[in-house]
């Protein structure tokens, strides 16, 4: 691993890891999410709630600058005694397998629906543990080499894009905005369309890995817009494509859309382009596998790195053997990236009066 | 083990005839020349030449006086040896170790011997330099400094294998490589603990990062001219004597991608001929799998003009897709390694015996469908558009894991596999560099001459992997 | 490292076990191409039941295996023909629905729906209407050669080409029966001893068939329809306001425009006023009248007549649409654009439709007269 160690973060592929971790499976069902609970046009809704996750980024670089790059736990334990952390530890290395076991189920229960029903979900995710847990094993510098290249050829799949322009109708789109809301604008409604912005908070713990500037967070932003961009375009396609009461309707809107592809050589593409999502939602997986190693790590520092690979993996096989029924399985994601989008918030808004607290006194220190 | 203790005790010590006697016990070819004045010569019959023999030892040597001799032995191309070892080593790459009085002197009577500079068999251009490298380690070099001839090309010699002291030259371009590299591969190669090393492909994965990889770390080239363009890139490159294949490094998964001669066509067509190679790769790794996926598992994603053709030509066809394919693609994998085996004449006849005659007559027996005799033939032909040999090889065993990955799980396990792949490939490095350069991290400079061949007034950086200090190429005139 | 070699054993051994239950071996599979659904036909037992018929063609291209069943719904029908059939029926490659005449004017969204849901058929199977016996039509055998779901799936590719028609598939049908602002649309075949017809287009409000588009009006329907870019408009001048005979444009493209002049009032129960603008461009290739169509004044008057007539066959057309009930042509999304959400909400558009003033701006340029002058 010569030459190795110098190596950054650089901006780009944060924003690439931002990206993809942010793209899960909550994007099938996201234009049905939007038409459900804030209506017609509900494309305007990921403009307004893009920016909440803005500010949470922006939180993470503010927590970066007061922290002066150290890492979240370096900071809590210059603080609270280790005794104290260490449940707390636990809990969120456990949260986070949990998470990232719920993203993988999900994914493959979807992919169930579609093909493979009667194949035992259990071999399936044994197969999807067994690809985490090969990455999970490398360094993050891999990981993020990885991540760029699922990042190219999912992003490759936006070339399909012109396919839709055929059947795509404005007028579709009506001239309302937020009507027609199955329940009405409810806070909880608008959280669930904001849950698909979930995941990018992993990028708290590649903070010892940024330079010392920060300047590979300027990259947070670009991901997070770039994906922002995306989801505005899938939605407005499926809301141009279908009816606005049709995608309510629609379990899945964008593999609907991608059922109508047709190419001369290939029919119904979307049993080959729903596969690439797999590595979306392996990305997502990996994120939080990713928190969850670095997390149990600093409670046993000596064990070997393949040890908590290992225990993860575990973790996230057992908990995801939890999950056979598609149906539950939604509740729990939603719950989970609703806990989750909760903690990315607290997470800094906890860790920057720690990291500012530390400063000050250090320079107390430092002057006398 | 005693014997050789003692042996090795005397190699520093003073050469004398009795320990270098005692070395060259049982040789056959070790040949000992008294002369009338009081000299001994040694050498190796089949190292020398005659006419350096003739040259430098007997012409002068013949009628001179043991005054005279010890004159001329004070003059080059002669030179006095101290150690038995040097002169061990010395007659054993073809000198001659004279003896006169107390003291031995060595002299070159070395033959080059080997076939001439031809074409390289397994790299073929069809417009660019015919000459390919040659299993003499000199005359490589030789050809290498005719292509650069700059005094910045260093060269450090050194030597791998207990026994075979193989001679393995690293030349670099002082100011354009990285020294760091330079140090790190030098390092791994002293550090080599094997008894012999017979070839450049088998040298570089003893000092590769990833020695169970499937996939080649070092790039190795026959051709002189892809070697001559590494080193003015900034990179390493190394030769094994008595080897053709010449690695250099640091090395990136696409470089096996490029071939000289894209550089040597107008560069639209060279750019066609880059993207032409990559999809012949995608269709060498994933062509016969999806077959068998789409066969399997998903119907759907057949259209329905050419559903009825494929299911008719697969109704006679006695086993699951997955069988027919792996047998047609053994079949066709034994032809190849039948054709690389026999003589080039006998090879082309198996070559149409087995892709007409058997493909046919497979079909017709009901054996397998024609689309996938297709669909075999088709990747085993892209899997040759690869220029590197070893490279297209991988990808061929690479092959089978995703035919029988999408044989149990269809898209999904194709998708897996790829996964997979693309995760081993994340990990590897090779002298620290990533393999996936310029990829991840990705370098869009560098994509130019990865994916496409850009122009040239394009390519005015080396590439970033080499992570040289000097990275302008060309020097743009304001 | 041995633990990771242990697992990999593991799965590798247990790998084979997996997927076997899931496989669809195309040889070993039989595929539906065309699924009819009928009426059961009268009678105390047949009461809430359909006849489903499918095709399944067989590797040879020039023959079908057929089977008939009578049951309350496709799937149920297709357990009787599992049990007659030697290959695994699918249903990934079905590439036509066909609806009997009767049972579209009782509804189909039943059917469709549990079509839709069926993750193995896509959504571009294309949605028709048959008048006459489906499964007849199915059984019969044409010179054509071929099967009748090739027949059908050719005629369907090559009408809907000529004529501008939109496919009507389970997408097209779906997504219209959702939206409010338009009613679905489904293409007519009638089956003829010898060959089958493309029959004009079935008028549905909802999902219940209520009226038809004939054949001879399908230019029209096309045109106010959306936008055409290449069809052919044989107008025969009747009457005595004309002074033409007969004029033939091809190559005609169209657009279309729909201004809403008036919304409609549910306190005053008054329908909303459109105005549909349509402009035509073609080449003229065929004329028999008075016009002297090499004048160019002359000229801008044949290109009247032209425009009075289509516009006198659309408003034809469009009345009858309201007869059926059947906002075939998305008025109803123009006029839902520019009201307010709510009142949008409230209004019975089927109801409103049929009540709206509906007039056609026609404008015709002829863009060429062919060869001659």
């Amino acid at each position: 691993m010569q030459g190795m160690t110098k190596e950054k973060i650089n901006s780009f592929h944060l924003a690439l890891f931002v990206y993809m971790c942010e793209l899960d499976g909550t994007v099938f069902s996201l234009a049905r999410t939007i038409a459900e609970n804030v209506g017609t046009n509900g494309w305007v809704a990921i403009l307004l709630l893009s920016p909440i996750a803005l500010i949470n980024i922006f939180l993470y670089h503010i927590l970066f600058r007061a922290g002066e790059g150290r890492s979240a736990f370096e900071l809590l334990e210059g603080t609270f005694p280790k005794w104290i952390l260490s449940p707390f530890y636990i809990i969120l290395a456990a949260y986070w397998a949990w998470l990232g076991a719920i993203i993988g189920k999900h994914f493959l229960l979807i992919y169930q629906t579609f093909a493979f029903q009667t194949t035992s979900p259990t071999m399936l995710l044994a197969l999807y543990c067994l690809i985490v847990y090969t990455l999970l094993i490398k360094d993050i510098y891999s990981i993020l080499k990885a991540v760029t290249v699922f990042f190219i050829l999912t992003c490759s799949l936006n070339m399909l894009i012109p396919y839709f322009f055929r059947e795509w109708k404005l007028v579709r789109l009506t001239s309302s905005f937020f009507q027609g809301a199955e329940n009405g604008h409810t806070f909880h409604g608008w959280f669930e369309v904001y849950l698909a912005f979930v995941g990018f908070e992993v990028l708290l713990f590649l903070f010892p890995q940024m330079d010392k500037k920060g300047v590979a967070l300027r990259g947070a932003y670009y991901g997070h817009l770039m994906i922002t961009v995306i989801y505005i375009i899938s939605v407005i396609i499926a809301f141009g494509f279908f009816s606005f009461k049709e995608i309510q309707s629609l379990q899945y809107p964008l593999i609907n859309t991608l059922e109508y592809i047709e190419l001369p050589f290939l029919n119904r593409v979307e049993n080959l382009i729903f596969t690439v999502f797999l590595f979306a939602n392996l990305v997502s997986t990996i994120g939080y596998c990713y928190a969850s190693k670095v997390t149990l790590q600093r409670i046993v520092t000596k064990a070997p790195d393949k040890l908590f690979a290992i225990l993860i993996i575990a973790g996230v096989f057992v908990f995801g053997c939890f999950l056979q029924i598609l149906r539950d399985t939604e509740q729990w994601l939603d719950m989970g990236l609703m806990t989750e989008a909760l903690l990315s918030f607290a997470m800094p808004l906890v860790l920057i009066p720690v990291a500012l607290h530390q400063k000050n006194s250090r320079k107390k220190k430092e002057r006398g | 083990m005693g014997d050789s203790a003692q042996l090795d005790k005397e190699l520093t010590a003073k050469p004398t005839i009795a320990t270098i006697e005692a070395q060259f016990k049982d040789c056959a070819d070790f040949v000992k020349r008294e002369f009338a004045n009081g000299m001994s010569v040694f050498y190796m019959v089949p190292l020398t030449g005659n006419n350096n023999l003739h040259r430098d030892i007997v012409q002068p040597f013949a009628d001179a006086s043991r005054e005279e001799a010890a004159g001329i032995l004070g003059r080059a191309p002669y030179h006095r040896v101290a150690e038995t070892g040097d002169c061990v080593d010395g007659i054993l790459t073809g000198s001659a170790a004279i003896f006169l009085e107390d003291y031995v002197w060595l002299v070159d009577l070395s033959e080059q011997l080997g076939r001439s500079i031809e074409q390289s068999e397994t790299e073929t251009v069809i417009a660019g330099p015919h000459d390919g490298f040659v299993e003499n380690l000199f005359q490589n070099v030789a050809v290498l400094r005719m292509r650069v001839r700059s005094s910045k090309l260093k060269t450090v010699l050194l030597s791998v294998g207990e026994i075979s002291k193989t001679q393995v030259m690293i030349m670099y371009i002082d100011g354009v490589v990285n020294r760091e590299i330079v140090d790190n591969l030098i390092n791994r190669i002293k550090s080599i603990e094997i008894d012999a090393v017979g070839e450049g492909n088998m040298l570089v994965q003893l000092i590769d990062e990833n020695p169970n990889s499937v996939f080649p770390q070092f790039m190795t080239t026959e051709r002189p001219d892809a070697a001559a363009s590494k080193l003015t890139g900034g990179k390493i490159i190394g030769i094994v004597d008595g080897s053709p294949s010449v690695f250099s490094c640091p090395t990136a998964f696409f470089d096996f991608f490029a071939s000289p001669d894209d550089y040597y066509q107008r560069w639209l067509l060279g750019t066609a001929l880059r993207l032409l190679r990559i999809i012949g790769f995608v269709i060498t790794i994933g062509f016969t799998a999806f077959y068998v996926s789409v066969t399997t598992f998903h119907y759907e994603m057949i259209p329905h003009t050419m559903l009825l053709n494929l299911t008719e030509s697969r109704s006679k066809v006695p086993f699951p897709p997955l069988y027919e394919a792996l047998l047609m693609e053994t079949t066709i994998e034994l032809l190849r390694e039948a054709g690389a085996r026999l003589p080039t004449k006998i090879g082309q006849t198996i070559g149409i015996v087995g892709g007409i005659v058997i493909g046919q007559a497979a079909v017709q027996a009901g054996f397998t469908s024609n689309i996938l005799i297709i669909a075999v033939a088709t990747s085993a032909i892209a899997s040759f558009v690869i220029p590197s040999y070893i490279m297209s090889a991988s990808l061929r065993l690479i092959r089978f894991g995703l035919i029988i990955l999408a044989g149990l799980l269809g898209n999904l396990g194709l998708f897996l596999g790829i996964t997979l792949m693309i995760i081993h490939l994340s990990g590897i490095t090779n002298l620290g560099a990533s393999y996936l350069t310029p990829v991840a991290p990705v370098n869009f400079r560098d994509m130019l001459d990865t994916f496409v061949r850009g122009p040239f007034w394009a390519l005015t950086r080396r590439p970033t992997i080499s992570r040289t200090p000097n990275s302008v190429r060309v020097k743009k005139r304001i | 490292m041995t633990l990771r070699k242990l697992s990999l054993v593991i799965l590798a051994l247990a790998l084979p076990l997996i997927g076997c239950s899931d496989q669809r071996i195309i040889e070993k599979l039989g595929f539906i191409r065309t699924t009819a659904y009928e009426l059961a036909g009268d009678g105390e037992e047949n009461q809430g039941k359909i006849k489903v018929t499918v095709s399944i063609p067989k590797t040879t291209q020039k023959e079908a295996v057929q089977y008939s069943a009578v049951a309350k719904t496709a799937r149920e029908a297709r357990i009787v023909f599992d049990r007659q059939n030697d290959r695994r029926l699918v249903n990934g490659q079905m590439r036509q629905a066909l609806f009997g005449a009767s049972l579209a004017r009782e509804g189909v969204w039943t059917h469709i729906d549990s079509l839709m849901r069926d993750p193995s058929v896509g959504n571009r199977v294309h949605f028709l209407v048959v008048e006459g016996s489906a499964e007849e039509l199915l059984k019969r055998k044409y010179p054509q050669g071929g099967t009748a779901g090739e027949y059908i799936d050719n005629l369907i590719r090559v009408e809907t080409g000529a004529m501008n028609m939109p496919d009507t598939t389970l997408y097209s049908f779906a997504r219209d029966y959702y939206d409010d602002g338009i009613d679905p649309i489904a293409a007519i075949i009638r089956g003829q001893p010898e060959s089958i017809i493309f029959d004009g287009i079935a008028l549905f409000e909802r999902d219940r068939m209520t009226g038809k588009v004939e054949p001879d009006d399908l230019p029209y329907f096309g045109i106010l329809y959306g936008k055409v870019k290449s069809g052919d408009l044989f107008v025969d001048f009747t009457g005595d306001d004309y002074s033409s005979d007969v004029a033939s444009m091809l190559y005609f493209s169209s657009r279309r425009k729909i201004k809403v002049r008036s919304l409609p009032s549910l306190s005053r129960g008054t329908g909303p006023k459109v105005t549909v603008k349509v402009s035509l461009s073609g080449s003229l290739l065929e004329y028999v009248g008075t016009v002297e169509v090499s004048k160019r004044a002359e000229q801008a008057k044949l290109e009247k007549e032209i425009a009075k007539f289509v516009k006198l066959r659309c408003e034809r057309l469009i009345r009858r649409m309201q007869d059926a009930r059947a906002d075939a042509i998305g008025i109803g999304q123009y006029v839902r654009n520019s009201m307010r959400y709510s009142d949008w909400e409230k209004l019975d558009w089927a109801e409103t439709f049929s009540k709206a003033e509906i007039d056609v701006e026609v404008g015709v340029r002829i863009r060429n007269f062919g060869k001659r002058q």
